[in-house]
């Protein structure tokens, strides 16, 4: 995973500037483990099945049926890699939220290929420090 | 220093080669219509309250919204999985 990489790599000049981070994806706990011993991450994975909190943040979105039909056809079976058969997934975001709970920078992409860059994420984070 | 989106652009690019029109165009279909709902522009925005949530991590520990936040900033990225 490109980005958890790219967010990896910045993780100590994130805890630098006293940011957390932490990844919220409706995975399976054994997927989740294998992707932070893969890729050496140093923040946990929230497992989010079905996507309840994905919900609450408006992320939430079912996959068309022809678009379910094309996954099972490459061999993905999301109700299985999932773990569950809601066959909904969550917009990919970014959020930065200040002590108090407030949002204070927030990227949401219905387009799944375009990410903010975390460089820019920790630009913010150290702004809001000073 | 290749930046996120780059790589990212690259995957996409070689990813496009590989898969034939019929699925790449639903593929893109389901992007454009989600795009088109309007959906991202009524998600949590800037200057609202993050919402309470709770869930077990990876490591098989308890988190609540509440634990996650200050004294610093708390960043959450959403992502949907491996594939």
């Amino acid at each position: 995973m490109a980005e958890l990489d790219a967010l990896q790599d910045l993780g100590p000049a994130f805890r630098d500037a006293g940011a957390e981070l932490i990844a919220i994806a409706p995975v399976t706990g054994e997927h989740a483990k294998a992707v932070i011993a893969k890729q050496s991450l140093d923040f946990d994975i929230l497992l989010d099945p079905g996507n309840v909190i994905a919900d609450a943040f408006g992320l939430r979105h079912r996959l068309p049926d022809d678009l379910a039909e094309v996954y099972r056809a490459f061999g993905i079976d999301l109700a299985q890699a999932n773990g569950d058969d809601s066959w909904t997934l969550p917009m990919p975001a970014r959020y930065v939220v200040d002590a108090g709970g407030t949002v204070r920078s927030a990227h949401v992409h219905a387009d799944y290929t375009r990410r903010p860059e975390p460089a820019d994420t920790l630009e913010f984070v150290r702004a809001m420090a000073s | 220093m290749s930046t996120l989106q780059a790589t990212l652009d690259g995957i996409r690019a070689a990813f496009s080669k590989k898969v034939p029109e019929g699925p790449a165009s639903i593929m893109h279909r389901a992007t454009q219509d989600l795009t088109d709902r309007g959906q991202a522009e009524r998600a949590i925005a800037v200057g609202d309250a993050m919402p309470a949530f709770e869930g077990v991590s990876a490591g098989g520990r308890t988190v609540t919204s509440a634990m996650l936040l200050g004294p610093g900033p708390l960043i959450l990225t959403f992502f949907r999985g491996h594939w």
